[in-house]
C-alpha cells in the first residue's frame, strides 16, 4: 500500500516537472530575435523612407483635395469645402504625418551612420530636409532643433523660428550633399525606387532641393542672388537623361497603388466628386494644350446651340488609348428645365468643360447640368472629370511625385529673368515646358507646336516674363499640389485669385497648427503664434517666409 | 513498475464502474421544522461515509442504509444537525430545530480554500446552482444580472450567446489617450475549480462576438459561483486578482445518494426581438423635397405621397423603372429580424462510492438567432472524479470539454452591421424587404449582385441588398476548450494538510470569413477581383500548478488556520490569419484562389518578436493564515510573492500583503435574542501589478503587404519608457457590517469599499515633436469609492407558503485622484472616444464622464451670451476650435443598479422573478446622429418643440417657411446665400442664433453689431432643412445625450414539482416542470424604444454609445428536468 502512495506522488512531481521546464531555448531565441529587429539594413531602410515621403508629397498632392482645390487644379464636385479653402479652417494634422516618418529617417540616420553608410547618410538627410521644410513651409514656426528628442528627455520641445530652421536646413543639405559624394556604400539598385542606386542622382536631387529652398526664401535674404547662383551652379536635375524625383507605382495593393485607382477610390465615388477646375481648363484651352486630353475626360454631354447636333454621339479617344462617348444635348429654350439653367451654363459648343471655381461643391451647380435624377448622388454630364488614367492603379505616367526636373527649369527661368543667375530664361522655360510635357507622353512634334505660338513665347518685360513662366510653373504642378501652392503664396502669379466666385474669399497663407499643440504643448505654440503676423493662428496670418 | 502504473491508470475506471455490493436497509421518513412547516433539501448522509439523500419538495426522502446500526446525519442551513441511529427504522421522521446562529455556512475562497463564512472580514457573493438555472439562462454570466451586489455586468448584445463584460465594484483603470474604453480593462479573474482561466473579455472576428469561455460554461454543471470583490479576498492572486475574483465551482457526484443516479433537463425557447426604433416614412430619397435622387441614402427628399413620379430600381423585377414614389410604410428591423430559439439538452450520470465518486455530464444547446441565418451550436463534455485511496489521501480529476460552432454569426453592432443599413441607409420608399429577397441577377447567380439600388448601368450594386449581405457574407467560427485539472490531497496527520494541483487550458479558435462575388463594380473586376476569403487559427495554452500546505488547531480559545503554497504558471499563445482580400474566380473560397497581390497575412508568426511563442512564465509563493479568538474575532493576514518576466532583462518581483479582520459583536455582547448575528468588517489589501520591464528601444518590423515582389519597407515601432517608472499599486479598504435576525429571516450585509489604485501605468500622450507618440509611465491614481448592500427576507415561512426576496444595490464612482506632472502641462487632455465624443484625463475628473468634440460656437459675451453664432456667410452654426468650450454631455456610469430577485412558493408551484433597475447614467444616441443627417428620425420633419435647435419644416404643412424675395436683404451675402437655395417649395428654415453684421469691420463685435437671424425676415439667412439641420447637427452631440436609467424585467419562471406519488409510479424523482422567460419587460427613462443597455455593450464599442444595435430580445419558453 505504501508503494502507491509513492507511486501517485511520482506521477504528480513528474506532472509538475514537465509544466515547469524552462523553455530556455525559446528565450534565447527571442533574445535573439529581438537583438535583430533593433537593426535594419540600409536597403531597407532606404526603400521605406522613399516610399513614405513620395506618398505622403502625392497625398497632399492628388489625394486630399485641399490643396488641388486651393490651386484650382480640381474643384469638389460634392461636399465642396475646399473649392473655398475651407479645409484651411480646420486644423491640418499633416504635420504629424511628417513628424512619423521623420522619426524614422532620424532613426535611419543613427543605424546608417553607425555603420558608416555615409552615402545612405547624406540621401536620408536630404529627405530629412524636405520633411522639415514641409513643416514650417505651411505651418511657420515648427518644431526643428529640438524635434524627435523624446529619448534625450525632451518631452515638450519648442518650435525654432523659421529662419533659423531655413539656415539649419540648408546647411543639412550642404553637408548631405558631401556625404552623398564622399561615401562609398553601395545603393541597391532594387531598392532605390527613386533613382536605381545612381549616387550622381541623389546628388543632383539634394542639390535641386536646396535651389527650391533658396527660391522660396529669396525675398527674405538680402544676398539671394549670390545664395541662388551658387546654388544654380551645382549639378542639379536638369539634364535630358536625369530622372524625376518621383517613384512609380506597383498597382497590386491600397498601399502601393495611385490613390484614384480601384485598390483605393474603389467605385469611384471620390473621383467623380472632383472635376477639373474651370481655371485650369480654360488656361489649358487657350493655350492649345496637348496635356488636356492627357489628364482631362470630354464632357459626357456636352451643351451644343445647334439643333441638329441634338442627340449626336462621338467617341474621343485619348493619347493614352482610352475612350469615351460623348452625346451633344441642345440648349433647348422650350424646354423649362432647360430654360432655367441657361444663364448658369458657362460652356457650350466645347468638348472639355471645367467646374467653376469657388462653386458650391454641389453636382447640380456645374455648367447648367439639370438631369439630376439620371446624374446620381454626384453625377454631373456638363463637366469633365479627369481622363481615365487617374484611375488607374498603376501607369507609367502616374508616378508619386516629390520634385520633377521641368519644375527646376521654371525655377531657373524665374531666376534669370530676377538677375539671379546669367543664364537664358528662354532656354530654361521651354525646357521646362519640354521636361513637362514628354513626362506627359507629349510627342515632340506636338511639343514643337506648342512652343512655337506666339501666346506661349516671352513678352520683353520682365513682369510679363515672370506672369508667363508662372502660369506654365503652375500647368507643369498640375498634381504636385503641394508645391503649386507654396508658389502661389509667394508669387502670387498666375493672378487666379479671383477666379470665378473666389473673389470674396481670401487667398489662406499657411496652415493653422494641429490642434493637440495648443492643448499639449502650449508653451511652443505660443512661441510660433507670436512670431506671425497679426499674431494669431489663422490661415491668414504671415509667417517669416511672406512677412 | 509499469504494472503497478497501469493500475493507477484503471483506478478511473474502477471508480466509474465500481458497484457496491452491502447489506441494505430501505429508511424513509419526513423532516420537519419547530414549526411544522416540511423542509425541502435537507441533507442526510449515513455518518462516516459520503452516501446521502436530500429531502424533495415535501420534505420526503428514502435513504438505504448500509446496517441497522447506521447513524443518520441530517443537516440544514440555519438548523442544528441531529444524528439519529436507525435501529432497524424503517421510517423515521424528524424535527430539526433552528440554531441560534446558524452561522455554519462556508464559502470558497482564494486558491479554494473553504472557510466559514462567519469568519469572513470581506464582502463575498455567491450564488448556488439552482438560482443560476432557474430562469433558463444558457449563459451562466447572463444568469448573474440580478442576483449580486457590487458587480456591473453588461451584455455585449441582448443576443442570447453573447459575451458579457464583468466589472466588480467598477474599474480602477486609468482612461489613456489612445484607449479610452476603461471597462474592458477591468475584468476579473475567472478561477474555475482551482485553476486560473485568466481575464476573459470575448473574441470578435471582424466584428462579430463570438462570445468568450464563460459565456460556454454549461450552467448546469456549476455548482457554486463565488465572487470575491474586494482586495483581501483576492490578494492571494496577486495581480490577476486586482480586479476581484470570479470563482466557479463545478458540480461533482460527491453528496449524491448512493449508486448510480441519472438526471435529466431540457429547455426551449422562443427569442423574440421588440423595442424597434420609429422612422419616418413620409419622405423620399433626395435632399431637397422637390429633387428626387435615386441613389442618395439620405430621405430629405419627396413626399411619398404618390404625387411625384421618379426612377428607381425594381429590386423584384430587376430592371429600372420609373413610377410615383410610395412609401414601404415597413420598420425595416421589424421585417428583417425573425424569431429565434435556444434549446438546451443536459443529461448527467453521476456516481457516489464509499471510495469515491464521478459526476460525467453531456450537453447540447442549440440557438438559432433573431438575425436570419444565424446559428450557434454548443456541446459540452465533462467529467469530474475522485478517488479516495485510503482516509487520508484523495485524488481527484476534473476534465472539461467544449466545442462550440457556429456556421454564420451575424454583426450585432455598430457601422459594419446590417442592422447599421436599415435603419440608415434604407430609404423607406425602397421596396419591402421580402421583395427583395432574390438577391442574385437572374442568370448571373453567384455573380452579380441584386442590390437595393442600383447604378445606372444596372450592374453595378449602389446600395447593398441587405438578404445578400445575410447569405453571402458569412463569419464561421468553431471554438474548442478543452480544461481540466488533477489534484492530490493529502491530510498528513491531525493538523496538516498537503494539496498538489496542476491544471490546464486549451483554447483553439478557427474563423473563416467569406464574401461572395457581388460588391466590386463589373468594370473594376479584371483589375481588382471582387470577394473575400479568410481564414485564421488562435490557440492558447495555459499551465497551473500549485502545491499547498496547510495547517489547522484549535489552541484553547485559538483557532487557527494557515496554508502555504508555491504556483508555477506558463501560458502561449500563437494565432495567424490569412486574408485573400479578393478571389480570382466567384464561389471557390481556397488561398489558391486569391487575387493576385491581395494576400495578407497577420498574426504572431509575422508579428511583434517575442510573442510567436509568447511564452511567459511566472512563479509565486504566498501563504495565508487565519486567527480566530473565541469564535468573535478573526484575523487574517495573506501575502504573494510573483517573479514575472521571460528575458532576463525583463525579469522583476513584487510582494503583495492583506490583512483583514472580523469581529462577532453579537458573540462578544449579549444582544436581544432576535439578533443572531452582528458582525463587523474590516479589510486592507495592498497589491502591486505585474509590470514587466521593458526595454526602452526603437525596433522595425516590416510593412505588409511588401511595396512589389521584390521591395520591401519597414516600419519604425518606438516606444518610451520612463526611466523612473514604478509599479502599479492598489490599495484596497473596506468596511461592512452583516445583520442576521429573526432567526435569519432577514440577513443583511452592507459594505464600503476605497480602492486605490496608484502609479497607473499608462501611456502619457506626447507631442509629435517628440518622435513618441507617448511614453509609457506612472500616469497616476484613480480612486474608486462606494458601497453596496444585500438584503435578503424570508417574511412568509408556512406549511403551504415560502416567500424570499433578495435586494442588491450596487453604487461606486471613480476619480483621477492625481496626475503625472509629466502628463500634458495644461492639466488635462482629451482622449478621443467615440466617433464625436472625448474623454477628458484630469485631475478630480471622474472615470466615465463623456465631453462632446465639437462645441456650438456661442457668443461668449454681452446681450447674446450663449446664443448660436452663426457663419456669416450661410447663417449655419459653427463648431468651436476652442477645446475648453467642451461641454460635458454626462457620466455613463449609472448612480446606482438594484438588483431584485424573488421567490414565491406555494405548494408545489414556485414563482421566481428577477428584476434590475439601473438609476442614472447618459448616452449618447448615434442611431439618432444617423437617422437625423439621412433624414430618418421623426424629429427631421420639422421643428418643434423636442428641437429647439431651427425653425421651420420639411412642407408648408410641417412648418417650412416661404423663400423670401429675391434681392429683399440689405446684405450681399445674405442674398447670395438665399437666393442660391431657393424654391417655390415652401422649405425655407433657419438655425437659431445670432450671426455679426455682414458690414461689421473689425475684430470685436459689440451687442450691436450682432443680428438675431429669423428676426427681420429679409434679413435671414434661410436653408433648406437638409441644409440648416441634417447636414448640421450632426457634428454636436449634445443634442442627442438621452437618460440610462432604465427598468428590466429579466427572468420569470413558473415551476410545478410533481408529487411523489406520481414520481414513483413514473419511476422518476425530482420532476419539475417550468414555464421561463427571459427580458420579458422593459422600461425605459428617456422613452425612447432602443435599450440603453446596447449603448453599453458591443464589441469594441465605447460605453456609452448606442449604434445600431440589436432591439432587446424577449425568450419565453419551458424548462423540464427529472432524476432516474
Amino acid at each position: 500500500m505504501k508503494s502507491y502512495f509513492t507511486k501517485t506522488f511520482a506521477i504528480f512531481l513528474l506532472i509538475g516537472v514537465m509544466s515547469c521546464s524552462k523553455d530556455d531555448l525559446r528565450q534565447y531565441d527571442a533574445l535573439q530575435q529581438k537583438n535583430a529587429v533593433e537593426d535594419l539594413n540600409d536597403p531597407y531602410l532606404l526603400s521605406s523612407i522613399i516610399k513614405k515621403s513620395s506618398l505622403f508629397y502625392q497625398d497632399m498632392g492628388w489625394g486630399q483635395s485641399k490643396l488641388p482645390g486651393a490651386v484650382q487644379y480640381c474643384e469638389r464636385n460634392y461636399q465642396g469645402g475646399d473649392n473655398t479653402y475651407q479645409g484651411f479652417k480646420q486644423l491640418p494634422d499633416d504635420m504629424y504625418t511628417a513628424m512619423d516618418i521623420l522619426k524614422f529617417i532620424d532613426a535611419s540616420i543613427k543605424l546608417a551612420d553607425a555603420r558608416g553608410s555615409k552615402t545612405h547618410v547624406g540621401i536620408f538627410t536630404t529627405f530629412r530636409v524636405l520633411l522639415f521644410s514641409f513643416m514650417t513651409d505651411f505651418y511657420g514656426d515648427v518644431y526643428y532643433s529640438q524635434a524627435l528628442k523624446g529619448r534625450e528627455g525632451i518631452l515638450y520641445p519648442v518650435y525654432d523660428k523659421q529662419s533659423d530652421i531655413y539656415a539649419g536646413l540648408l546647411k543639412e543639405l550642404e553637408t548631405a550633399s558631401a556625404n552623398i559624394t564622399s561615401g562609398t556604400d553601395v545603393v541597391s539598385t532594387t531598392y532605390d525606387l527613386m533613382f536605381g542606386g545612381d549616387k550622381v542622382q541623389w546628388q543632383k536631387f539634394t542639390n535641386s532641393l536646396k535651389l527650391r529652398l533658396l527660391m522660396r526664401a529669396s525675398a527674405k535674404y538680402a544676398d539671394a542672388g549670390a545664395k541662388i547662383a551658387a546654388a544654380a551652379a551645382l549639378p542639379l536635375l536638369t539634364d535630358a537623361s536625369d530622372k524625376n524625383a518621383s517613384i512609380a507605382y506597383v498597382g497590386t495593393s491600397t498601399v502601393n497603388s495611385w490613390i484614384g485607382g480601384s485598390n483605393n477610390w474603389g467605385n469611384g465615388g471620390d473621383f467623380e466628386r472632383r472635376r477639373p477646375s474651370k481655371t485650369l481648363v480654360d488656361k489649358m484651352l487657350s493655350l492649345n494644350d496637348p496635356r488636356i486630353n492627357v489628364w482631362f475626360a470630354p464632357i459626357e454631354d456636352p451643351w451644343t446651340t445647334d439643333p441638329a447636333k441634338n442627340g449626336v454621339t462621338f467617341t474621343t479617344t485619348d493619347s493614352n488609348g482610352y475612350t469615351y462617348s460623348s452625346t451633344w444635348e441642345y440648349i433647348d429654350a422650350s424646354n423649362p428645365v432647360i430654360a432655367a439653367q441657361i444663364p448658369n451654363i458657362l460652356d457650350k459648343d466645347k468638348v472639355y468643360a471645367g467646374f467653376v471655381a469657388g462653386m458650391n461643391g454641389d453636382f447640380k451647380n456645374g455648367n447648367g447640368h439639370w438631369n439630376t435624377a439620371l446624374g446620381g448622388a454626384y453625377g454631373n454630364f456638363k463637366v469633365s472629370k479627369f481622363s481615365k488614367l487617374f484611375q488607374e492603379n498603376a501607369h507609367d505616367l502616374l508616378r508619386a511625385q516629390i520634385m520633377n526636373k521641368d519644375e527646376i527649369q521654371f525655377i531657373l527661368a524665374e531666376a534669370a529673368v530676377k538677375g539671379y543667375i546669367t543664364g537664358n530664361a528662354d532656354t530654361y522655360y521651354k525646357a521646362g515646358i519640354t521636361y513637362s510635357m514628354k513626362r506627359w507622353g507629349v510627342s515632340d512634334t506636338d511639343i514643337a507646336t506648342y512652343l512655337a505660338q506666339s501666346v506661349i513665347a516671352l513678352p520683353g518685360d520682365s513682369p510679363g516674363k515672370l506672369a508667363k513662366i508662372a502660369d506654365q510653373k503652375w500647368i507643369a504642378l498640375y498634381s504636385v499640389a503641394a508645391e503649386a501652392y507654396l508658389d502661389l503664396r509667394r508669387t502670387r502669379l498666375p493672378n487666379i485669385f479671383s477666379q470665378g466666385l473666389l473673389s470674396t474669399y481670401p487667398f489662406p497663407n499657411r496652415y493653422r497648427y494641429p490642434g493637440n499643440e495648443l492643448g499639449q504643448n502650449v508653451t511652443a505654440y505660443n512661441q510660433g503664434v507670436a512670431t506671425l503676423a497679426p499674431a494669431v493662428d489663422d490661415q491668414f496670418s504671415k509667417m517669416w517666409l511672406l512677412q | 513498475m509499469k504494472r503497478k502504473i497501469s493500475q493507477l491508470l484503471l483506478l478511473g475506471l474502477l471508480v466509474l464502474f465500481a458497484s457496491n455490493t452491502f447489506a441494505q436497509i430501505k429508511v424513509k421518513g419526513v423532516v420537519k421544522s419547530a414549526s411544522g412547516e416540511v423542509l425541502p433539501g435537507v441533507s442526510i448522509v449515513v455518518k462516516g461515509t459520503t452516501n446521502g439523500v436530500v429531502t424533495d419538495v415535501d420534505g420526503r426522502y428514502n435513504i438505504t442504509v448500509p446496517g441497522a446500526k447506521s447513524v443518520l446525519v441530517f443537516s440544514f442551513v440555519g438548523m442544528q444537525n441531529q444524528e439519529i441511529t436507525a435501529n432497524g427504522k424503517s421510517v423515521i421522521d424528524v424535527t430539526l430545530t433552528e440554531t441560534t446562529i446558524g452561522v455554519d455556512e462556508v464559502v470558497i475562497t482564494a486558491m479554494g480554500i473553504t472557510k466559514a463564512k462567519k469568519s469572513l472580514a470581506y464582502s463575498v457573493s455567491d450564488v448556488k446552482s439552482d438560482d443560476l438555472v432557474k430562469g433558463g439562462n444558457t449563459n451562466l454570466m447572463k444568469s448573474l444580472d440580478g442576483k449580486v451586489s457590487g458587480v456591473n455586468l453588461t451584455s455585449l448584445s441582448s443576443d442570447p450567446t453573447s459575451s458579457v463584460l464583468v466589472n466588480i465594484r467598477g474599474t480602477t483603470a486609468m482612461p489613456s489617450a489612445t484607449d479610452a474604453n476603461v471597462s474592458v480593462k477591468g475584468q476579473p479573474l475567472y478561477v474555475i475549480d482551482g485553476i486560473p482561466v485568466g481575464n476573459q473579455t470575448f473574441t470578435s472576428k471582424n466584428g462579430v462576438d463570438f462570445g468568450n469561455i464563460l459565456s460556454q460554461l454549461n450552467p448546469e454543471d456549476i455548482e457554486s459561483l463565488t465572487i470575491l470583490k474586494g482586495g483581501s479576498a483576492g490578494a492571494l492572486y496577486g495581480s490577476d486578482g486586482g480586479n476581484g475574483v470570479v470563482m466557479i465551482t463545478t458540480k461533482s457526484g460527491k453528496g449524491g445518494k448512493k449508486g448510480i443516479g441519472v438526471s435529466f433537463s431540457t429547455a426551449a425557447t422562443m427569442d423574440t426581438p421588440y423595442q424597434f426604433i420609429e422612422e419616418q416614412h413620409l419622405f423620399g430619397q433626395g435632399e431637397r423635397a422637390f429633387e428626387w435622387q435615386y441613389d442618395n441614402t439620405d430621405t430629405w427628399g419627396p413626399p411619398l405621397d404618390g404625387s411625384y413620379t421618379g426612377d428607381f430600381w425594381n429590386t423584384k423585377t430587376q430592371k429600372w423603372d420609373n413610377g410615383p414614389m410610395k412609401s414601404s410604410n415597413e420598420n425595416r428591423m421589424k421585417a428583417y429580424l425573425q424569431t429565434g430559439s435556444t434549446v438546451t439538452t443536459n443529461v448527467n450520470v453521476s456516481g457516489n462510492y464509499d471510495k469515491g465518486s464521478f459526476r460525467l455530464s453531456l450537453s447540447n444547446m442549440g440557438n438559432t438567432g433573431v438575425m436570419p441565418n444565424t446559428k450557434t451550436n454548443q456541446k459540452s463534455f465533462s467529467i469530474n472524479s475522485e478517488y479516495k485511496l485510503t482516509d487520508k489521501i484523495k485524488i481527484s480529476a476534473n476534465a472539461n470539454y467544449t466545442r462550440t460552432y457556429s456556421p454564420n454569426k451575424a454583426n450585432v453592432t455598430g457601422s459594419n452591421s446590417i442592422l447599421n443599413n436599415l435603419l440608415f441607409n434604407f430609404p423607406t420608399n425602397l421596396q419591402p424587404l421580402a421583395d427583395m429577397k432574390n438577391y442574385w441577377m437572374k442568370g448571373f447567380e453567384g455573380i452579380m449582385e441584386n442590390g437595393a439600388i442600383m447604378k445606372d448601368n444596372g450592374i453595378d450594386v449602389s446600395t447593398e441588398n441587405p438578404w445578400w449581405t445575410t447569405y453571402e457574407k458569412i463569419n464561421r467560427f468553431s471554438r474548442d476548450n478543452f480544461f481540466g485539472k488533477l489534484q492530490l490531497d493529502w491530510q498528513l496527520n491531525k493538523d496538516f494538510a498537503f494539496m498538489l494541483r496542476s491544471g490546464m487550458e486549451n483554447v483553439i479558435e478557427n474563423y473563416e470569413y467569406r464574401q461572395s462575388f457581388g460588391k466590386t463594380s463589373m468594370a473594376n473586376r479584371a483589375t481588382s477581383g471582387d470577394g473575400m476569403f479568410q481564414t485564421s487559427l488562435d490557440k492558447s495554452l495555459s499551465f497551473n500548478s500549485d502545491a499547498i500546505l496547510s495547517y489547522t488547531k484549535s489552541l484553547g480559545k485559538f483557532d487557527i488556520s494557515a496554508a502555504g503554497g508555491v504556483n508555477y504558471a506558463y501560458s502561449s499563445t500563437n494565432s495567424y490569419a490569412y486574408t485573400a482580400g479578393s478571389l480570382s474566380v466567384p464561389g471557390l473560397f481556397t488561398m489558391a484562389n486569391v487575387f493576385p497581390g491581395r494576400l495578407t497575412m497577420s498574426g504572431t508568426p509575422q508579428g511583434t518578436v517575442g510573442y510567436g511563442w509568447g511564452v511567459g512564465p511566472s512563479y509565486s509563493v504566498y501563504g495565508t493564515a487565519d486567527v480566530g479568538w473565541n469564535k468573535q474575532l478573526f484575523l487574517g493576514v495573506t501575502g504573494r510573492n510573483d517573479w514575472k518576466g521571460n528575458l532576463p532583462e525583463e525579469k522583476i518581483n513584487y510582494f503583495y500583503p492583506s490583512v483583514s479582520l472580523a469581529w462577532v459583536a453579537s458573540e462578544t455582547f449579549k444582544l436581544p435574542e432576535v439578533i443572531n448575528l452582528l458582525k463587523i468588517r474590516l479589510g486592507l489589501a495592498d497589491v502591486g501589478n505585474g509590470l514587466t520591464k521593458q526595454r526602452p528601444i526603437d525596433t522595425y518590423s516590416f510593412e505588409s503587404p511588401d511595396w512589389s515582389g521584390n521591395v520591401k519597407t519597414a516600419n519604425i515601432n518606438a516606444t518610451l519608457v520612463d526611466p523612473n517608472i514604478k509599479p502599479m499599486q492598489s490599495i484596497t479598504k473596506e468596511a461592512g457590517v452583516d445583520v442576521w435576525m429573526f432567526n435569519k429571516k432577514l440577513q443583511f450585509d452592507f459594505t464600503y469599499f476605497r480602492k486605490d489604485q496608484n502609479n497607473q501605468l499608462g501611456s502619457i500622450p506626447l507631442v509629435q515633436g517628440t518622435g513618441y507618440t507617448g511614453m509609457t509611465t506612472n500616469v497616476g491614481d484613480v480612486r474608486n469609492e462606494g458601497f453596496e448592500w444585500g438584503l435578503t427576507l424570508n417574511p412568509v415561512r408556512t406549511k403551504d407558503w415560502n416567500w424570499d426576496l433578495t435586494t442588491t444595490f450596487t453604487h461606486y464612482k471613480a476619480h483621477i485622484l492625481h496626475l503625472s506632472p509629466q502628463f500634458a502641462p495644461a492639466g488635462y487632455i482629451f482622449a478621443s472616444y467615440d466617433g464625436k465624443t472625448k474623454v477628458k484625463i484630469a485631475e478630480g475628473e471622474e472615470i466615465g464622464n463623456i465631453y462632446e468634440e465639437n462645441p456650438i460656437l456661442r457668443v461668449k459675451t454681452g446681450k447674446y451670451a450663449g446664443m448660436a453664432l452663426l457663419d456669416g456667410n450661410g447663417g449655419e452654426f459653427q463648431k468651436s476650435s476652442n477645446e475648453k468650450d467642451r461641454a460635458q454631455l454626462g457620466n455613463y456610469n449609472p448612480d446606482y443598479i438594484m438588483g431584485l430577485n424573488t421567490t414565491l412558493r406555494y405548494k408545489r408551484f414556485s414563482l421566481n422573478m428577477v428584476a434590475s433597475f439601473r438609476k442614472g447614467g447618459k448616452y449618447v444616441s448615434v442611431n439618432q446622429q444617423y437617422m437625423e443627417s439621412n433624414g430618418r428620425a421623426t424629429t427631421t420633419l420639422s421643428s418643434g418643440p423636442n428641437n429647439p435647435w431651427w425653425n421651420g419644416g420639411r412642407t408648408p404643412a410641417l412648418g417650412g417657411l416661404a423663400w423670401p424675395v429675391a434681392g429683399s436683404s440689405t446684405y450681399d451675402n445674405i442674398n447670395a446665400n438665399n437666393d442660391g437655395q431657393r424654391s417655390e417649395f415652401h422649405d425655407a428654415s433657419y438655425a437659431k442664433g445670432v450671426f455679426v453684421n455682414p458690414n461689421f469691420e473689425g475684430t470685436n463685435p459689440s451687442d450691436a453689431d450682432y443680428i438675431v437671424n429669423g428676426a427681420d425676415p429679409n434679413n435671414t439667412f434661410y436653408q433648406f432643412p437638409y441644409n440648416s439641420y441634417g447636414d448640421v447637427i450632426w457634428d454636436f452631440t449634445a443634442t442627442r445625450t438621452y437618460d440610462a436609467t432604465n427598468i428590466k424585467l429579466r427572468e420569470v419562471s413558473l415551476t410545478y414539482s410533481l408529487p411523489v406519488s406520481i414520481t414513483n409510479k413514473l419511476k422518476l424523482n425530482n420532476v419539475n416542470i417550468a414555464l421561463v422567460g427571459r427580458n420579458v419587460f422593459q422600461w425605459n427613462a428617456s422613452g425612447r424604444n432602443e435599450d440603453p443597455e446596447s449603448a453599453f455593450s458591443g464589441v469594441g464599442v465605447s460605453q456609452g454609445i448606442l449604434r445600431a444595435t440589436l432591439p432587446s430580445v424577449r425568450s419565453i419558453g419551458f424548462k423540464l428536468g427529472f432524476d432516474f
